[in-house]
């Protein structure tokens, strides 16, 4: 953000306190430090030089899951979540965190060995001994989905329709692929040919937040790419990479749409005569970053499935992308009362779309019968999949 | 106070995890919201939060031995600096400390320590049939010992009171460190006649007689049904004599708001499809009660209106009520966008005005504002005299905030030469502080020998009420 307009933003904040009913952090942490208000003005001193110590403001910082309720409350339009991304540029990051946004999250190959690892480490009964060491591992997920192909063809006896771009984001690619596949699936069952260019880069939703420069230079990666792409519309399956992407093509000269596939589904009523009953008992997470009741209304038209309200349906998770591994107990207790709240409904499934809230609310509910799934893979299992087993 | 061995003492009365005295965490306790923070940085020495009466009460003890200014604090949600460390000191922030102790349905009552959050506590209470009505602006985020302390309200005052009304007893913590329970020791009475009302001393008293550690307050049984008219005017003077109009039909509404033509434009130009009438005024009356009589007191609100040369709606529509109040709920973030390099800044924000001369001040606030060349959006309480009025500036054009500070000023002084009050709602704290002598005559100096009487050594938030 350029200094001046920071500026403007920092002065609008007249510190009513708006913020303090809304964030998740100060929820748990309930001092002014926590609160949101509280980082803008750390922010402001930090911009202003005005710290005699600046590095003791990294852990206040720190303490901020980017969900953007703050900012969506503020009477004042003041955009909090950017204010902190702005002022965490002027910080060192800790380790854990740069050699994920730095080296990780950017490398394609090293995120496909990074994933291959994580599986072996699960294999090997590791997920638990990181937990214990305070370095958790987001976990991997077998479903009935988890081994389908990315095929870019439509079946047979399926008219063509044309074709789409999607964005499956480094989450679905190479930790969550059930969910790449389902897209996929649903996709070419409808006739539609789907295409995921070559090159695609992380979102760069991380790095913004992180206040990472790298995300400039993702977000002009993908920039490039997408400008090669013939088809208007770019699908995505987790709503912060279509926050991050419809950022990174505003005001871009021929600007494309960014569509999550679940509006896209529910927009152009596509919907299957033969499908598989689902008679499960669903809760849905509604993720921070989930700006529409889409995948709810995905999930309304599941064959067979009854949706069970939860009390803290849009509660956050504490999963906030890197948070989780900065703050592993503080994100725990933020989690805490969400999973108490899904346990009450009874539900079978929890449905929710974003690959991080997926891997925390796993975590949650790894002692629970519960099974954690994004509304697509449900709809390609109602459609093709073998059917689930209630564990 | 050297902050190492203020941190000593602090810590042979609470754990570690209950003192703050880092750099970055007691300037995080040198605001509210008001613009004198903005402009002034008040850092205490050391933030403590304590979970118990006996940890405030020692704190006090400790506080007064060695003459150290306490300041207790809820949500920092104020408008006036009344919870910041003018001179130095230790913030009590008392807002962790957010228990609900007791619901006694039976009773119409509940006990609750200071930090619980107003709207929360009236969400507990709805699952019982019951509310606490005083209703501040900042509900989602104040707490009860916050409102207490400045005897806070909002727009239902006008039917239901303030916060006064609603508290039958306090537990306070004295600057000596004795502990009291004012309105009867082990009493569950709503009514009590017995001894001096101490109970009101300390409401309102913001922070300068003691600490509330506990409050019992009185609720009311949920009304079953709600109203809204949205009446609207081309003149500015029509809309006042409505109210009392209404008033003279035997009619008590739970609200009565307005929009002036300031904040009318404010909140087309900030949400156009909001689509307000650009009328000189707006009047939203809500009613409450029973249905037949929620019905009967809409209708007769429209007739008023509508014979006083306005236009009227109304609606029992929960949709419908949400879409007319919605210019109301919009107006303070109208205010703080109507322009783009300003910011809305509490100061000279609640004035409190006869309600036979509302009109008269509201034209001239407007006559101040061109006066001033400051844009002034103007609305609130119209039911009961209390007027926001939310000026909008370059807080970094010095030249500027010195011709806000005189508009601040003249709108203190215009509202006590309309037999009015320079506050009605939000309290004096530091900002409003110069006016007590103009404002009580020699009623300040008996409320100046209270103080001494219960807090000699001045420790007890001290530059606060008066200078």
């Amino acid at each position: 953000m350029h200094t001046s307009q920071l500026k403007q933003y920092l002065n609008k904040c007249v510190r009513c306190g708006q913020c303090r009913s809304v964030c998740p952090v100060f929820e748990v942490i309930k001092e002014e430090g926590a609160a949101p208000r509280g980082k803008v003005f750390i922010s402001s001193m930090l911009l202003d030089g005005k710290l005699s110590h600046p590095g003791e403001a990294e852990h206040h910082l720190s303490l901020c899951l980017q969900c953007r309720r703050c900012s969506d409350q503020c009477p004042s339009g003041v955009p909090v979540h950017r204010i902190i991304s702005s002022a965490r540029t002027k910080l060192s990051r800790p380790l854990k965190q740069s050699i994920l946004l730095d080296f990780i999250l950017p490398s394609a190959s090293i995120k496909q060995k990074a994933a291959q690892l994580l599986q072996t480490a699960e294999k090997w009964g590791l997920t638990d001994l990181a937990n214990k060491a305070g370095m958790p591992l987001p976990g991997t997920k077998k479903t009935p989905h988890s081994k389908v192909s990315l095929a870019d063809t439509i079946p047979s006896g399926i008219t063509s329709k044309g074709t789409v771009a999607y964005f499956p984001g480094c989450a679905a690619t190479y930790m969550l692929p059930g969910i790449a596949g389902a897209c996929v699936n649903i996709l070419s069952n409808h006739g539609w040919k789907v295409v995921i260019p070559q090159g695609f880069s992380c979102c760069g939703f991380p790095h913004t937040a992180a206040g990472s420069q790298k995300a400039k230079e993702l977000k002009q990666k993908n920039q490039e790419i997408i400008s090669t792409i013939s088809t208007d519309t770019i699908l995505t399956s987790c709503p912060s990479c279509n926050l991050a992407l419809k950022e990174t093509l505003a005001g871009q000269a021929s600007p494309k749409d960014v569509v999550d596939i679940t509006e896209f589904l529910v927009e152009n009523n596509m919907e299957f005569n033969k499908t598989r009953q689902l008679n499960f008992k669903i809760a849905y997470h509604r993720p921070c970053h989930e700006l529409t009741n889409y995948p709810r209304r995905l999930l309304e038209k599941l064959p067979g499935a009854t949706i069970v309200p939860s009390k803290l349906e849009s509660a956050c998770c504490g999963g906030g992308g890197t948070f989780m591994l900065q703050h592993p107990s503080l994100s725990a207790s933020i989690l805490k009362p969400k999973i108490e709240a899904i346990k009450e409904t009874g539900a079978d499934i929890l449905a929710t779309t974003c690959p991080v809230c997926t891997m925390q609310l796993m975590q949650g509910l790894k002692e629970s019968h519960v099974q954690v799934l994004h509304p697509l893979e449900l709809r390609a299992n109602a459609l093709t999949g073998p059917p689930y087993e209630k564990t | 106070m050297a902050s190492n061995s203020l941190k000593r003492d602090l810590l042979t009365i609470l754990n570690s995890n209950q003192i703050r005295t880092g750099e970055i965490d007691r300037r995080l306790y040198s605001y509210d919201s008001s613009f004198l923070a903005t402009r002034n940085s008040f850092i205490p020495d050391a933030v403590v939060f304590p979970h118990a009466t006996h940890e405030v009460a020692a704190i006090l003890k400790y506080a007064s031995a060695q003459s150290i200014p306490v300041v207790p604090r809820g949500a920092g949600t104020g408008e006036t600096g009344g919870c910041l460390a003018c001179r130095g000191g230790i913030v009590l922030d008392l807002s962790p400390w957010n228990n609900v102790d007791e619901v006694d349905t039976s009773n119409m009552q509940a006990f609750v320590r200071p930090g619980v959050v107003h709207a929360r506590f009236n969400r507990q209470l709805s699952d019982h049939g019951l509310f606490f009505p005083p209703d501040p602006g900042s509900s989602q985020m104040c707490t009860l010992g916050g409102m207490i302390a400045n005897n806070s309200s909002g727009l239902r005052a006008v039917k239901y009171g303030t916060t006064e009304n609603y508290v039958l007893g306090l537990r306070i913590v004295l600057a000596s460190g004795e502990v009291i329970t004012t309105g009867g020791v082990n009493s569950r009475a709503i009514k009590n006649v017995s001894g001096l009302n101490l109970t009101k001393l300390f409401v309102g008293s913001e922070g300068t007689l003691g600490v509330i550690t506990r409050a019992r307050l009185r609720l009311w049984p949920k009304p079953a049904a709600k109203g809204l008219v949205m009446a609207t005017f081309r003149r500015l003077e029509d809309a006042p004599p409505v109210v009392q109009e209404v008033y003279r039909a035997g009619i008590m509404p739970s609200g009565v708001e307005i929009l002036d033509g300031t904040a009318i434009r404010a909140v087309n130009m900030y949400r156009p499809e909001t689509a307000l009438p650009e009328v000189e005024a707006i009047l939203l009356f809500e009613v409450d009660g029973s249905p037949p009589a929620v019905e009967w007191e809409g209708h007769q609100i429209s007739n008023v209106a509508v014979k006083a040369g306005g236009k009227a709606e109304w609606s029992t529509d929960p949709q419908r009520m949400a879409d007319l109040w919605r210019g109301r709920s919009l107006v303070a973030a109208a205010a703080a966008r109507i322009r783009p390099d300003g910011t809305r800044i509490f100061a000279g924000e609640d004035i409190s005005i006869p309600l036979d001369k509302v009109a008269q001040a509201l034209r001239e606030v407007h006559r101040l504002s061109a006066h001033y060349g400051i844009t002034v959006v103007s609305f609130g309480h119209i039911g009961d005299g209390n007027i926001h009025t939310a000026p909008v500036i370059d807080i970094d054009s010095p030249e500027e905030v010195e011709r806000a500070d005189a508009l601040v000023d003249a709108i203190h002084r215009l509202a006590i030469e309309l037999n009015g009050s320079t506050t009605g709602e939000h309290g004096v704290g530091l900002v409003r502080s110069g006016y007590a002598a103009i404002e009580h005559g020699a009623a300040l100096q008996a409320m100046q020998k209270i103080k001494h009487a219960l807090d000699p050594q001045n420790i007890m938030n001290p530059g606060k009420i008066w200078p």
